[in-house]
């Protein structure tokens, strides 16, 4: 049976038409305009649907030099920008009714993400507005409590929540932890050099924060609001569940483990392809883009760190090392021979760098030694 | 916000989809196209390019078109980046560079947004089967052989269904934007 005209040019288009084919459709064009015309709707309406994928809300905001940061404007900017994407996001709905609200919290964090490097600061920070700023002193960890009325700070200062922004944000520098309890209940821990970015009050039909680093979360379970963890390059979505979601941004993996209940899990680039996750299973992607999901035998070698320890189980030092590494900010070269020794135990996070590396060298036939502020660790021969 | 901004942004949102899809016509990959497409507005951005209305809509849309196909193909060009999707399938280059043209001197003003609007409702129109066939394919990005696989039928009664789906949406828009 030849085909038709219509079944070649939608093959044509689907990159499946044979040589002959598009002989074929070649000197059907050239007949007359109406061909072109007919063949220029067959193209709009197999292309429009795809052109969804390419989202111009998302990526207007990488044109703009990232300057604007007045509160009015971004008022403006969100709204407008809304208005003009719900039509064209009309078909979107009808495809995945899923799709969470992303627009907000996003936009925010693209307006932050340049003020404050949580590498650069020494205390841990609370940013409630651009002028309201509460820099925690002297203490390696912290609780934060958000009430109906007031702000609470390791129970100890209370802050009013008046002259409070949408967004808030809660800062960890190197060698120090947070603990952040929302309106909602969801208990949420920041581990060291994190971010993050969350609305003071939940509004709308989803509850959602952003990260850079890592968090442990137990989320109070509300079956109306998801909650959806937005990180650069992955996203988690969950109804009520404790997992913990690493996502540094010069680790070469980001990765979410699931300590109980169950999650959604889904990368920047296929947001469709969503990963369930069951508990102890961990979901890690890499920075190329390829994901995989593995079973481990024990999370709390992810999750210790949440209660002031990391935890270890026959362990090589060079895994140990680049935790230590990322969490205190320092830089270690370590030798080969050292790298596989393996050691079990727990480590102190409110210790300082040297105190943990002298502990470490008390198990371990290690030799330290420190030149401009870099840390060279070896073996020492038996 | 200035004015220009305003209408830089307006421009970005009409053209940044429809750029990108025929970006990806030649480098055959997402990201690679929205960089293209990106670095070409912010371009227009730094240097001040002011758009004039009196030189017409197909004229601007042209000029967009013709510089995303350049931008594209010199990034093929740039350290032999190959054109995959030629290379990959054999395709007749006269009918490329017709289909090519086509696309970049496109005349009919078209509001963009009326069609979709329009091809959204002809989607929910469609047999049920059929529209998730289209549905599958064209927003979940799966190929033919995959839905077929995830639906246990044979990559032919795809084809059929996307024939299908295509030439309902098709006499939809003729017979409401009376087009095509």
């Amino acid at each position: 049976m030849k085909a038709t005209i219509e079944e070649i040019i939608i093959r044509y288009l689907e990159e499946e038409a044979t040589l002959a084919e598009q002989d074929e459709l070649l000197s059907w064009l050239r007949e007359s305009k109406e061909h072109e015309q007919m063949f220029l709707v067959y193209y709009d309406v197999w292309s429009l649907p795809r052109q969804l994928a390419f989202d111009p809300q998302v990526a207007l905001k990488k044109i703009y030099p990232l300057k604007r940061r007045s509160r009015k404007r971004v008022i403006w900017w969100t709204t407008s920008i809304a208005a003009s994407v719900a039509i064209l996001f009309g078909v979107w709905f009808l495809m995945d009714n899923q799709r969470p609200e992303t627009a907000d919290i996003r936009y925010v964090v693209q307006q932050y993400n340049r003020d404050i490097l949580p590498s650069e600061t020494e205390d841990i920070r609370l940013i409630l507005s651009d002028e309201k700023e509460v820099a925690v002193k002297d203490k390696t960890e912290t609780t934060i409590t958000y009430l109906d009325s007031d702000i609470e700070i390791d129970e100890e200062q209370s802050l009013s929540k008046t002259e409070v922004a949408e967004f808030n944000q809660l800062i960890t520098p190197y060698g120090k932890r947070g603990t952040l309890v929302l309106e909602d209940g969801t208990k949420i821990w920041l581990n060291a050099n994190s971010r993050l970015v969350y609305p003071a009050h939940f509004t709308g039909d989803s509850r959602e924060v952003f990260v850079e680093g890592e968090i442990y979360l137990e989320v109070s379970p509300d079956k109306n609001r998801p909650f959806i963890v937005w990180t650069d390059r992955m996203n988690v979505e969950v109804l009520g569940t404790s997992f913990a979601v690493s996502a540094y941004k010069q680790e070469s993996h980001s990765h979410v483990i699931l300590a109980s209940g169950a999650v959604n899990v889904y990368s920047e680039e296929h947001k469709r392809k969503k990963q369930a996750l069951s508990p102890n299973q961990i979901y890690e992607l890499s920075t190329n883009g390829e994901a995989k999901v593995a079973q481990v035998p024990d999370v709390t070698k992810y999750t210790s760190w949440i209660n002031g320890i990391y935890q270890f189980e026959s362990e090589s030092l060079s895994s140990i090392l680049h935790l230590m590494e990322r969490f205190y900010g320092r830089q270690i070269e370590l030798s080969d021979e050292a790298g596989v020794l393996t050691c079990s135990g727990k480590l102190r996070l409110n210790d300082n760098f040297n105190r943990t590396l002298q502990g470490l060298s008390q198990t371990l036939p290690i030799h330290i030694e420190i030149k401009d502020n870099k840390y060279y660790i070896s073996k020492i021969a038996e | 916000m200035d004015k220009r901004n305003r209408e830089f942004d307006l421009l970005f949102q009409k053209y940044y989809s429809e750029l990108c899809i025929f970006a990806y016509r030649y480098v055959t990959s997402k990201d690679v196209a929205e960089d293209i497409v990106q670095e070409l507005f912010c371009h227009f951005l730094e240097s001040g390019t002011v758009f004039r209305h009196e030189d017409g809509e197909s004229s601007l849309r042209s000029y967009l078109y013709t510089c995303t196909r350049s931008r594209a193909i010199d990034y093929l060009r740039h350290a032999g980046n190959r054109h995959a999707r030629l290379e990959d399938h054999a395709h007749n280059i006269e009918l490329e560079s017709y289909v090519e043209n086509m696309l970049i001197n496109r005349t009919e003003e078209y509001d963009y947004r009326v069609l979709l609007s329009e091809i959204n409702t002809a989607i929910s129109a469609l047999p049920v089967k059929t529209k998730r066939v289209f549905l599958m394919s064209r927003a979940e990005e799966m190929s033919n052989k995959e839905i077929a696989i995830s639906l246990g039928v044979s990559i032919k009664a795809i084809e059929k269904h996307m024939t299908k789906a295509i030439s309902h949406i098709r006499a939809h828009l003729q017979k409401n934007l009376s087009i095509g």
